[in-house]
């Protein structure tokens, strides 16, 4: 699929693209260092006006990657639990059966961005990315290079955004091809804009 | 690529005609084509034999291996193996397409060689599927694949390539983290 915009898709993200800013909305637990005024509106379990040092929020991604940078050290966070040891080795075991998509739609993308954090655990996260996808990419294949129909929602429910982006891929190369062997890529076929934009044609001027 | 780019390039090849009129040389940018004599088999680019079949002007000759005896051999070969054997042309799909559509009156068995073809084709396909999962899951650094055609490369192209992108990303984020890549 051509996208206007791409998200960035590693460890950078991308300011403009629709992907990158729906995938940093997505919340990590994280631990404040310091106390900080006026600001306890955002906690919603305590009332106070200040947050303070040690409590517990869930910030989205584009504040704590801020906020946690190692030069600043507001707050601690930890990985969010699609990424932790449980849910690694669920994948070691057959990544072709886990449901990506109600982990997280952005799966790959946040893990990476996690990466930046410096968690203990940030090797093995990003390994297990890399075994998870070449798991799942024979699924993947043989989906989009085999299912025909209109509605393939159920088939890829248990995918993830770029997965379901290389589907989506694969289905065009297949549709392509089937067209052509049927014929219709050579029909020339009216464009849908000439046929509604009601001007006078020159038939019915004569 | 489009499939239709391709089945323009495919065209170009030479294919035997035996036309029913007469006509001097033609001068063609690409080459001349020799004169037409009623009965004489001529080797004409493919495109033109397709429009003089679609004027009833010639009987196209398929090459000689869209038989069945030779399509039997290619299946057998290919099931065979393991690697992917040459088939007897660049452009074989497209040419298979192309003639069982318009000179299916001059092909024997044309309903039996479409099935072959189709057999040979989904083989093939069933092998490129099972090589490039194979290359991801070692997650190699290159592959190299022999005696593909244009058609089955560019039916692959852009799945391939979005994953090969996707898993490289992936890869360079753990580098990365290992403190081998820097990244900005």
């Amino acid at each position: 699929m051509d996208l206007l915009c791409p998200p960035g898709g590693g460890m950078k993200q991308n300011y403009l693209s629709i992907d990158d800013i729906m995938m940093s909305s997505e919340k990590i637990p994280s631990t404040f260092l310091v106390s900080v005024k006026t600001l306890g509106y955002l906690d919603p379990s305590t009332n106070k006006k200040d947050i303070e040092v040690g409590s517990k929020l869930d910030l989205p991604l584009w504040l704590a990657l801020s906020l946690a940078h190692p030069r600043k050290k507001f707050v601690t966070v930890e990985l969010t639990k699609p990424y932790k040891a449980t849910y690694r080795e669920i994948l070691k075991a057959d990544a072709g059966v886990v449901n990506l998509y109600k982990l997280c739609p952005y799966y790959y993308a946040l893990g990476q961005q996690q990466l930046s954090l410096n968690h203990a655990e940030g090797i093995l996260v990003a390994r297990s990315l890399i075994l998870a996808f070449s798991d799942r990419f024979r699924r993947i294949m043989d989906l989009s290079g085999n299912a025909i129909g209109g509605d393939n929602s159920s088939l890829i429910q248990q995918f993830d955004e770029v997965e379901r982006r290389l589907f989506a891929l694969g289905q065009k190369s297949l549709q392509s091809f089937q067209r052509w062997e049927v014929g219709e890529s050579r029909t020339l076929r009216t464009s849908e804009l000439v046929s509604r934009h009601r001007k006078r044609k020159r038939e019915a001027v004569d | 690529m489009e499939h239709s780019e391709m089945e323009f390039i495919a065209e170009k090849q030479k294919v035997k005609i035996v036309p029913n009129f007469s006509m001097s040389k033609i001068y063609f940018i690409s080459g001349e084509v020799g004169p037409f004599q009623p009965g004489l088999p001529t080797e004409v680019p493919f495109w033109l034999a397709i429009s003089l079949r679609q004027r009833q002007k010639c009987v196209i000759h398929p090459p000689d291996w869209l038989t069945i005896e030779s399509l039997e051999e290619i299946k057998e070969a290919e099931t065979t193996t393991e690697l992917f054997t040459p088939l007897p042309n660049t452009h074989f799909r497209e040419m298979c397409q192309l003639l069982l559509t318009h000179a299916k009156s001059n092909i024997q068995n044309a309903d039996a060689v479409r099935t072959l073809v189709k057999d040979i084709w989904d083989i093939r396909a069933a092998k490129l599927r099972s090589s490039s999962d194979k290359f991801i899951r070692v997650q190699a650094g290159h592959a190299r694949i022999d005696n593909l055609t244009l058609m089955e490369i560019n039916i692959a192209r852009p799945f391939l390539l979005a994953s090969l992108d996707h898993l490289h990303t992936l890869r360079t984020s753990k580098l990365h983290v290992e403190r081998i890549v820097p990244t900005q």
